[in-house]
Formats: structure tokens, C-alpha cells, sequence
């Protein structure tokens, strides 16, 4: 009996004990669809749980809000009755729903639009089957996230590089992309139309096949210090086209970047040189004529000087026929007078003669010498002493002897300007270093005065009386001079002096030699 | 007999000299050349000059200024002006002929046979 005591009240310990644990269970278990419920409300994306029936089962706040629907109006509806119409046809979401509970495989997602009230909101949407512990089946979740902003988003970058595209392909200039190697990627309008290859032929070419024979390794060069140095490179080098013309063309190349900084590629924009060559030279034919307008009284007198030599020797010749002795000297005066003017002449075509396209080596030294017999007159008749300082190494450079000899007469005549009253003038080459020259010109003139050193390269900038001076000499130096990868500078002191210094940039000997 | 007359020729190239003083030696004048102003005015300080051509350009000095040192030094020589610079209708010309500064122009090239006639005239 007390047995049986013992035994029951054990029993009802253990169901106790049990219910407790069966409680505590219950409560864990609760809280779990709490918290599940709970998440389902706090996401900020759209739930709704639906069954085979394609009835609603659940919705979540998201869903409801979005939607602006009561919870009453959507648990237990029909799928259909909580979509618009449109939106149905447009996804097929009833039958979507049904495939993914034949297949049990989850529906990986599309866009939905036109959810009432919600018009220009775009959803991704994506339906997942949720299975029971059977393992069968029960529900489908439609998961919706409102992609409205990344579309935007997407829109606008699609929108911005159309933009970029249109704008390279408008452009006037030659537009490039180039992968890090230098082989090209994009080639735009303009460099169809410039070099008369499509953009399918010149893709995956290295930009340095398009460039004339001799301007390869300049542009290879280029390329190559842009790889290493990552900055802006600058270059100018010739185009050789499809119709086999040369276009003289002025890159700019610039690295492209990744995120890291590491180099992804090339990006160069070309310049058509052509019509600014061709103004360029216009301008600078007419400068000439301007100078050949100021030398012209000094050549006048430098010719008729053997003229009058010559004429008078033969009015001799004629004057005493028995005078052997005076005939000797008449005939070497008459043949070394007609020669000088002749020299004079020879000089003075060349010196109007549009210079040659052709770039080759120059010895300065000599190039000087020649500009400075043509103007010996003019220093002459100025009475300015010339002194000539050059260096004893042959200063060669990579460049156009005619327009070089045009920078210097600019410069000797703007010295001998300088001097109305007569003075000194000094030429100097010299060698800096291995890579550059040095030719200075220094006068003993009336000088620049300050605020007019800033001005003297600018067009049309003349200190001289109208009609005297076109105030471009300078300017077309400086750019000759630019051209030939040098620089000019300028140095005065009222009253006292003034100094030209050009640099150029000097070629090995050897190199000078062969040419 | 009277003594020949003593011509100065200024002129900074040998071989223009050579041709004047080869078209008035037969002349019978007593000729002497120089190439500079410098020297010319040295020479027109010896004095006992008749006649004295001048280059209008010259190395060191302005024909035109030359001329009017040697007129402050000694009034006694003409100066004749010689010049292939100048035209004979140049103002400067003119003024300078107006002015008394030179008696005569003669432009390069020039004919023997109208330098002969003019220094002829000129030192009367």
C-alpha cells in the first residue's frame, strides 16, 4: 500500500516535472514565432506567405504599408484579389506560384511593377518553397524588395555614359582608349574620319602601327614614359592614313586607373595639326616678307656696292685699251663684284623661299653664319660690331634650317633695332651639357623695360612706329622655337643690354655627322 | 704750274676705292684713300685737302656726320656724298646739298665719265 503511495506520488512528480518542461518548451517555442514574426514585420522588404490554394496566408507590415492594404483585406484572399490585374498578367504570378510548388525548387526572381498606389516603384521579386516537417510543401513565400532606387541608379549611369559616349563621338579630335600595353580598345568618329580606318580595323593594333615609320619610336617612347611615370604625356607625331597621307597630329595620353591605382589602361586625345600647320606657315611667310621689308635698304646697299664696283671696272676696261696691267685688275674685280651680288641674291631666296617640311640635322653654327652674311650689311651700315663667339664643337640639332635661320634674323634685327645709334652685338653657342645648346644674343641696346618683358611674345605686340613692325616676329619664334622642343628667354636692362638666350636640344655628334 | 689738287677718298671697301681713285688718276689729281671716318678726319687734320668723297655708311660713322666734322675742322675741301643708300631725292640728300653741307650726290653705280665731270666741277 505504501508502496503503491510511493509509486504514485513519484508518477505525479514525474508528470509535474514533465509539464513544467513541456511549459518551458511551449514558451521557448513561443518565442521563437515571436521573434520570426517579429523579424517578418521588421524587414524592410515585403512578405507574404501563400498556399496551394494561392490564398494569402500571411502578410508582413512592409507588405501591407507598401501596398495599402488592411491585414483584413489580404489574409485569406486570393492571391488575384490582392494584385492588380495588369500586374498578374505582366508576372504570371499564379502560375509562377504553382510551378514552385510542383517543382519544390525556388522561382529565382523578375521585376513587378504597378502594385496599386505604388506606381513608378519597381520590385524585385523572388518565391521560395517553404516545406512543413513532412517535408511536403505547404507554403510559398513571395519575397518583394523595392529596387526603385538602384534602377534609378542604374538608369542614370547608363544615362551618363551615353552622354560620355556621345561626346567622344562628336568630338573634333582623335579620341583613343588604349589597354596598358598600349593596344587600342576604342577609336572614335574623329579618328575614323582623320586616319580613314574604322574603329574595327584599328582595334587591338597598337597605337604605335598608325604613327609614320619615323615617329614610331617617338610615340613608343611616349607610351613607355606614361607606363612608368603615370603622368600626362605630350607628343607630336604623324598619322599615316589608310589613303597613305601623313596627318600631323598632337596627343595628350593619359593613364586610366583602377580603384587600387593600378594602371588599367591609356586614354589619348590627338589633334589634327593640319590647318594649324598650314596658318602657321601662312603666318610665318608673312612675317618674312615683312623683315625681307625692313632688310630690303640694307640689301639694296650691300648689292649696289659689287654693282658699282663691276660697272665702274668695265667703264675702266673700256676707258684706257692699252693699260694690260689695269685690264687684270678690272676683269677680277668685275668677276668678284658680280659674285658677291650674286651670293647676296642667292641668300636673299632663300630667305624667302617657304621652308621645307622636311626636318634634318642642323649645324646651328652654320646656320647662324648664313643668317648672318645675309644681315652683314644691315649690322654694317648701323655701324654695330659683331662678335662672334661659337662654340669649337659642331652644335648639331634635329631640326628646320630655314625657319631656325628666320628665328635668328628676328633676333639680330630686333637687337640691331635696339642699337639706332650703333653698338655691339655678340652671338654665342655653346653646349650645356650633352643634351642641350645654348644661343645667345646679346646686344648693347636700349633694352626692354620691364612691363613690356611679359608682352614681347605676344602677337601683334610692336614697340615700333606703325607700318615698321608687325609684332609677330617674336611670336612665331617662340613657337618655331617650341617646335623644336627648345625654349627662349628673354633678359634686359633699360638702357644697358638685352639677351636672347634659345636652347635647343643638341644630337650626338655621330648622329649630326651622318646626316 | 699750279700744284694738282689733293683728293681723299672715304669708302670702307678696298675695291670701291680702287675704282675712284683708278677713275681720277688720269685727272692728274694726288689721291689718297682711307676706309674710316677715323682715319679721314686724322687726315683732314694734315690739312691742304681739295676735295674729299664720302661713302655715306661708314663702319664708325654717318657719311652725313662725317662730313659735318670736317667742316667744323677745315672749310677749305669740297665734299662730295657717295652713296648706293641713298637716292639723289632722298630728303637727306637734299637737305645736305641745300644746306651747303656737301657740293655734290653721286649715287652707286655710278659712270666714270659723271664722277670725273662732277669732282671736275665741284673743286672748280
Amino acid at each position: 500500500m505504501e508502496n503503491s503511495i510511493t509509486t504514485r506520488t513519484q508518477t505525479i512528480d514525474r508528470l509535474e516535472k514533465r509539464c513544467q518542461e513541456l511549459e518551458a518548451q511551449n514558451h521557448a517555442l513561443q518565442e521563437v514565432v515571436r521573434l520570426d514574426k517579429e523579424m517578418m514585420e521588421v524587414i524592410p522588404s515585403s512578405l507574404l506567405m501563400i498556399d496551394r490554394r494561392l490564398r494569402v496566408v500571411s502578410a508582413n507590415r512592409n507588405f501591407l504599408e507598401k501596398a495599402r492594404r488592411t491585414e483584413s483585406h489580404t489574409v485569406g484572399r486570393r492571391v488575384s484579389e490582392v494584385f492588380a490585374p495588369a500586374v498578374l498578367t505582366y508576372t504570371n504570378l499564379e502560375e509562377k506560384v504553382k510551378e514552385v510548388f510542383d517543382s519544390d525548387k525556388p522561382f529565382s526572381g523578375g521585376q513587378m511593377t504597378g502594385l496599386p498606389g505604388l506606381h513608378g516603384r519597381i520590385y524585385f521579386y523572388r518565391l521560395t518553397p517553404l516545406r512543413n516537417e513532412t517535408g511536403i510543401g505547404q507554403h510559398v513565400m513571395l519575397l518583394m524588395e523595392d529596387v526603385t532606387e538602384q534602377e534609378r541608379l542604374g538608369e542614370e549611369v547608363r544615362r551618363a555614359e551615353r552622354h560620355l559616349a556621345s561626346v567622344v563621338e562628336s568630338a573634333n579630335d582623335v579620341v583613343v582608349s588604349m589597354d596598358a600595353s598600349g593596344c587600342i580598345t576604342t577609336w572614335n568618329r574623329a579618328g575614323e574620319d582623320i586616319s580613314g580606318y574604322q574603329s574595327s580595323e584599328v582595334k587591338g593594333q597598337h597605337l604605335v602601327t598608325l604613327c609614320v615609320e619615323e615617329d614610331r619610336e617617338t610615340m613608343g617612347d611616349m607610351l613607355n614614359r606614361l607606363v612608368q611615370h603615370g603622368g600626362i604625356e605630350k607628343e607630336e607625331t604623324s598619322l599615316a592614313t589608310k589613303g597613305g597621307q601623313e596627318i600631323p597630329v598632337a596627343w595628350a595620353c593619359s593613364p586610366m586607373r583602377d580603384d587600387e591605382g593600378g594602371l588599367v589602361g591609356i586614354v589619348g586625345v590627338g589633334r589634327d595639326l593640319t590647318e594649324r600647320r598650314q596658318l602657321q606657315a601662312q603666318v610665318i611667310q608673312s612675317a618674312k616678307m615683312a623683315s625681307l621689308g625692313v632688310m630690303a635698304g640694307g640689301i639694296a646697299h650691300e648689292i649696289r656696292n659689287p654693282l658699282a664696283i663691276s660697272s665702274a671696272a668695265a667703264q675702266l676696261l673700256l676707258d684706257e685699251p692699252e693699260n694690260a696691267q689695269l685690264h687684270a685688275e678690272c676683269a677680277e674685280r668685275i668677276h668678284s663684284g658680280i659674285q658677291r651680288a650674286s651670293y647676296i641674291i642667292e641668300n636673299l631666296l632663300k630667305f624667302a623661299r617657304p621652308p621645307e617640311e622636311r626636318m634634318a640635322a642642323v649645324d646651328v653654327n652654320e646656320a647662324l653664319e648664313g643668317t648672318l652674311s645675309l644681315l652683314a650689311n644691315q649690322i654694317m651700315v648701323q655701324r654695330i660690331e659683331l662678335i662672334k663667339a661659337f662654340t669649337s664643337r659642331r652644335p648639331w640639332t634635329w631640326g628646320n634650317k630655314s625657319l631656325l635661320q628666320q628665328v635668328f634674323s628676328n633676333l639680330i634685327l630686333n637687337a640691331c633695332n635696339a642699337m639706332p645709334d650703333g653698338g655691339q652685338l655678340t652671338v654665342t653657342t655653346r653646349l650645356d651639357d650633352d643634351e642641350q645648346m645654348e644661343i645667345l644674343f646679346s646686344d648693347s641696346g636700349c633694352g626692354i623695360v620691364p612691363e613690356d618683358q611679359d608682352l614681347i611674345f605676344d602677337p601683334f605686340f610692336t614697340t615700333m612706329p606703325v607700318g615698321q613692325g608687325t609684332g609677330l616676329g617674336l611670336t612665331i619664334s617662340y613657337a618655331i622655337i617650341q617646335q623644336h622642343g627648345g625654349t627662349i628667354e628673354v633678359e634686359s636692362e633699360v638702357g644697358q643690354a638685352t639677351t636672347f638666350t634659345v636652347t635647343l636640344p643638341l644630337m650626338d655628334d655621330e648622329q649630326g655627322s651622318e646626316q | 704750274m699750279t700744284k694738282p689738287a689733293n683728293i681723299l677718298i672715304v669708302d670702307d671697301e678696298p675695291d670701291m676705292c680702287w675704282a675712284l681713285r683708278n677713275t681720277l688718276r688720269k685727272e692728274g689729281y694726288c689721291i689718297t684713300t682711307v676706309t674710316t671716318a677715323r682715319e679721314a678726319l686724322a687726315r683732314v687734320q694734315g690739312g691742304g685737302l681739295t676735295a674729299v668723297i664720302i661713302d655715306a655708311k661708314l663702319p664708325d660713322m654717318d657719311g652725313t656726320d662725317l662730313a659735318a666734322q670736317i667742316r667744323q675742322t677745315d672749310s677749305t675741301p669740297v665734299l662730295i656724298l657717295l652713296s648706293g643708300y641713298f637716292y639723289p631725292e632722298d630728303r637727306a640728300v637734299e637737305e645736305g646739298l641745300q644746306q651747303g653741307l656737301y657740293s655734290a650726290f653721286i649715287s652707286k653705280p655710278f659712270s666714270i665719265k659723271e664722277v670725273r665731270s662732277v669732282v671736275r666741277k665741284a673743286i672748280g
